[in-house]
C-alpha cells in the first residue's frame, strides 16, 4: 500500500489575496514535509473558477515549485483537463515533459474532462465533446512525447507535422492515469492501459467492484502509450490524532465543508442536457454522501474514512487494501479548517504510527520473495 | 461560505399563502416542457434568502409547461428560477411564475406556492423552431425560441426541483417542490431571446446575455405532496423539517 496527498488548494472566504497565498504556501510546506516523511505521491488538481473549493487553476506552476523543493516523492498532475478550450494537447505534452525533467523523472500524469458548467461554460467549451477530446488527447500526448515528428488529424484537434519538445525525463514517458469519478470510467482507464485515479468517495463494496472490473479489463488493454500503468488509487480524507474524539471533531468538519462546497459547483448536466454526462459527477448529492435532507445527522466518522487515532486509520486502510487498491491519496484540509500546525502534526503522526504497519509488510514480502 | 443575503421580510411580500395537506398530490398528465437557460451576470447573493446558496455562476431557467388532460385540465405555466443549493441539494429558486387556467392557478399556488400571475403561456412548434410566448395583461414578458431542434436521448435531461417561497400560518417557508417528471422525448438546440421583461420576472436591470442552451421535452408530469419545508433564514442543514410530522429534523 502506497500513500499520497491530494491537494485542491481550497481557500476560505473572504477570498482575499492573503487567504489564497496562505493556502498555497501551506500546501508547499505540506509537500516538503510529506517528501521527508516518506509519502509516495503528491497530486495537485486542475480546476477553474471553483471559488473556495479549489483555486488550483495552474497546477503545473505549483508542481514545478514542488518538484524543485522535494527529492523523492512522485508528483502528480492530477488531473489535467483534456478539453480544447482549456488546454491544447501540445501545451500539455510540453508542460508535462518540462515537469518531468525538473522533477528528474518523478511525474505522474492524470487526465480528466471536467464535469462542471462553471468550468466548461467559463471557457465556452461544449460538454458534448469532452469525452471525445479526452480520448484523442490520451492517445496523442504519448506520441508527442516519444516521436520526433508528430502530426494529427482528428475530430477535436488537428495539427501539421512538428517536433513537440522537450521530451520527458522518463523513457519512454511518464505513467498516465484517468480521474475516475463515476462507475464505468475505470473501464475507460483499463482499456487504454492507464491507471485508475479515484477522486470520489466510494463504499468498500463499490471500490471492490471497481477494482475487480478494472483488473479484469486491463489485462487485455490496448495501451495509449508504451507504458501500461495498471495501478488503482483511492481517495480519502485524513486527519490523524492520538485522541480519537479530537480527530473526529476536527476531521469531520473538514469532510463536511468539502462535501458542502463540492455540491455548490454548477454541474454541466444540471443546465445543459447532454448524453455526454450520465451523472452529475464527483461528490454530487446521492454519491457517497449521507441523505441530503439530513446533512447534520451523522456525527461519527463514517466507515472507511481515515480520520481518527492511528489504530482507527490502520484498520480503515487495511480494509481499503483488501479491496485491491494500490494506493490512497489523502485530502488534508478544506478552506483551512484545520490549522496548519495540526495538519503537519497529523502527517507526522501518520508517518510514525500508521505507515510502518504497511511499509513493513511490503518489506517483509520483498524479503520473503 | 456563499449564501443568500435577501431580507426575508422583503421576499415575503411576494410570497403566496399555502395550505398544507400532507396527502395532497396532483397528476398533471402529459405536457410539453420547454426551457431556456442563461447565465446571470452581476451579484447574486441578494437574490436569495440566507437559507439558499447561489451556484457559481447562477443560471436562470425560464421553464414552460403546456399541460393537457390532467387533474387540473388544460393550462400553461411559465416560471423563472435561479440555480441554487439548499444544503447539499441541487435546487432552483422560484422568482416569478405565470399561470393560465384559473383552476390550475388556484391549486398550484395554494398547495405548491407557485405565483399565480394570470397571463397566457403559449408554446408554438414549427418545423425549424419551438417558440415560447408569455404575456401578462396583454404585454409580452417573454418571447424566445429554441432553434433547429435536434433529438437527444431522454436520459440526457436532468430535472431540477424548486424551492418556492410561501407563507404558511403567517410564517415564511421554502417549499421543496419535487415534480415527478417522466421524459418521453427530448430535443435540444440553440436559443434566441427576442424579448424579456426583466422587471416583471423580478430581475430589474439585469440582462440575459450569456446563453447556455434550450431544451424541449414531451413529459408526463405529477406533483407529489410537499414533504419538506425549510426556514428561509436558516441553512437547510438546520432549518429543514418534514411536513405533517411536526418533527424538526435538527432537533430544535
Amino acid at each position: 500500500m502506497k500513500f499520497g496527498l491530494f491537494f485542491e488548494l481550497s481557500v476560505p472566504r473572504p477570498l482575499t489575496r492573503q487567504n489564497e497565498q496562505l493556502a498555497i504556501f501551506n500546501t508547499l510546506e505540506q509537500a516538503r514535509l510529506a517528501d521527508q516523511l516518506g509519502f509516495d505521491y503528491l497530486w495537485v488538481v486542475e480546476h477553474h473558477f471553483l471559488e473556495e473549493y479549489s483555486h488550483s487553476s495552474a497546477p503545473e506552476v505549483l508542481l514545478a515549485a514542488i518538484a524543485v523543493q522535494t527529492e523523492r516523492i512522485r508528483i502528480g498532475h492530477g488531473a489535467v483537463v483534456c478539453v480544447p478550450n482549456i488546454n491544447h494537447p501540445v501545451r500539455i505534452a510540453e508542460r508535462t515533459a518540462m515537469l518531468d525533467i525538473l522533477s528528474k523523472g518523478r511525474l505522474e500524469v492524470g487526465t480528466a474532462r471536467s464535469s462542471t458548467w462553471t468550468e466548461l461554460g467559463g471557457f465556452c467549451g461544449s460538454p458534448d465533446i469532452t469525452k471525445a477530446s479526452w480520448d484523442e488527447y490520451v492517445h496523442a500526448i504519448p506520441q508527442m512525447w516519444m516521436r520526433d515528428s508528430f502530426s494529427w488529424d482528428g475530430v477535436t484537434f488537428s495539427m501539421p507535422e512538428r517536433n513537440v519538445i522537450p521530451k520527458p525525463y522518463q523513457d519512454p514517458h511518464p505513467p498516465m492515469w484517468v480521474a475516475v469519478t463515476t462507475p464505468g470510467t475505470e473501464m475507460d482507464a483499463a482499456e487504454r492501459g492507464m491507471g485508475c485515479l479515484g477522486v470520489s468517495a466510494n463504499s468498500f463494496a463499490q471500490q471492490e467492484q471497481t477494482v475487480k472490473r478494472y483488473r479484469h479489463a486491463v489485462r487485455s488493454c490496448n495501451p495509449v502509450g508504451k507504458v501500461i500503468n495498471s495501478q488503482v488509487a483511492g481517495m480519502n480524507f485524513m486527519f490523524c490524532h492520538e485522541d480519537r474524539g479530537r480527530a473526529a471533531s476536527i476531521g469531520l468538519e473538514m469532510v463536511r465543508k468539502f462535501n458542502y462546497l463540492n455540491t455548490h459547483q454548477l454541474w454541466s448536466r444540471e443546465v445543459y442536457p447532454t448524453s455526454s454526462y450520465r451523472t452529475l459527477g464527483n461528490l454530487a448529492p446521492g454519491k457517497g454522501t449521507k441523505a441530503p435532507s439530513d446533512p447534520m445527522e451523522e456525527k461519527s466518522v463514517p466507515e472507511g474514512v481515515t480520520i481518527g487515532c492511528p489504530e482507527d486509520i490502520i484498520r480503515a486502510i487495511k480494509t481499503w487494501e483488501s479491496t485491491g487498491v494500490d494506493s490512497i491519496n489523502f485530502i488534508l484540509n478544506t478552506v483551512e479548517t484545520i490549522h496548519q500546525e495540526d495538519v503537519l502534526a497529523s502527517l507526522r503522526l501518520f508517518a510514525r504510527e500508521v505507515m510502518p504497519a504497511f511499509k513493513s509488510r511490503i518489506k517483509a514480502a520483498g524479503e520473503a520473495a | 461560505m456563499l449564501c443568500g443575503t435577501a431580507p426575508i421580510a422583503t421576499l415575503s411580500k411576494r410570497a403566496v399563502s399555502v395550505d398544507f395537506d400532507p396527502s395532497f398530490s396532483v397528476d398533471l398528465g402529459q405536457a410539453q416542457w420547454l426551457q431556456f437557460s442563461y447565465e446571470l451576470p452581476g451579484t447574486r447573493e441578494e437574490l436569495f434568502p440566507p437559507g439558499l446558496h447561489p451556484t457559481t455562476p447562477v443560471v436562470v431557467t425560464l421553464q414552460l409547461w403546456r399541460v393537457a388532460n390532467g387533474d387540473l385540465g388544460d393550462f400553461g405555466l411559465a416560471q423563472l428560477r435561479l440555480s441554487c443549493r439548499a444544503g447539499m441539494r441541487i435546487r432552483a429558486f422560484l422568482l416569478q411564475s405565470v399561470i393560465d387556467g384559473d383552476n390550475a392557478a388556484r391549486v398550484l399556488s395554494e398547495r405548491y406556492a407557485y405565483i399565480p400571475t394570470p397571463g397566457t403561456v403559449h408554446i408554438d412548434r414549427r418545423s425549424d423552431r419551438i417558440e415560447a410566448l408569455v404575456s401578462v395583461g396583454g404585454n409580452s414578458v417573454l418571447h424566445a425560441a429554441l432553434l433547429k431542434p435536434e433529438g437527444l436521448e431522454v436520459s440526457g435531461l436532468q430535472h431540477i426541483g424548486n424551492m418556492n417561497l410561501a407563507i404558511s400560518k403567517g410564517v415564511p417557508q421554502l417549499l421543496q417542490i419535487e415534480p415527478s417528471i417522466a421524459t418521453l422525448g427530448l430535443q435540444r438546440g440553440a436559443q434566441q431571446l427576442m424579448s424579456f421583461d426583466a422587471g416583471f420576472w423580478r430581475l430589474p436591470g439585469r440582462t440575459l446575455k450569456h446563453s447556455v442552451i434550450a431544451a424541449s421535452a414531451d413529459v408526463k408530469l405529477a406533483l407529489p405532496p410537499v414533504r419538506y419545508v425549510q426556514d428561509p433564514a436558516l441553512s437547510a442543514t438546520v432549518g429543514t423539517k418534514e411536513v405533517g410530522f411536526k418533527l424538526d429534523r435538527a432537533g430544535t
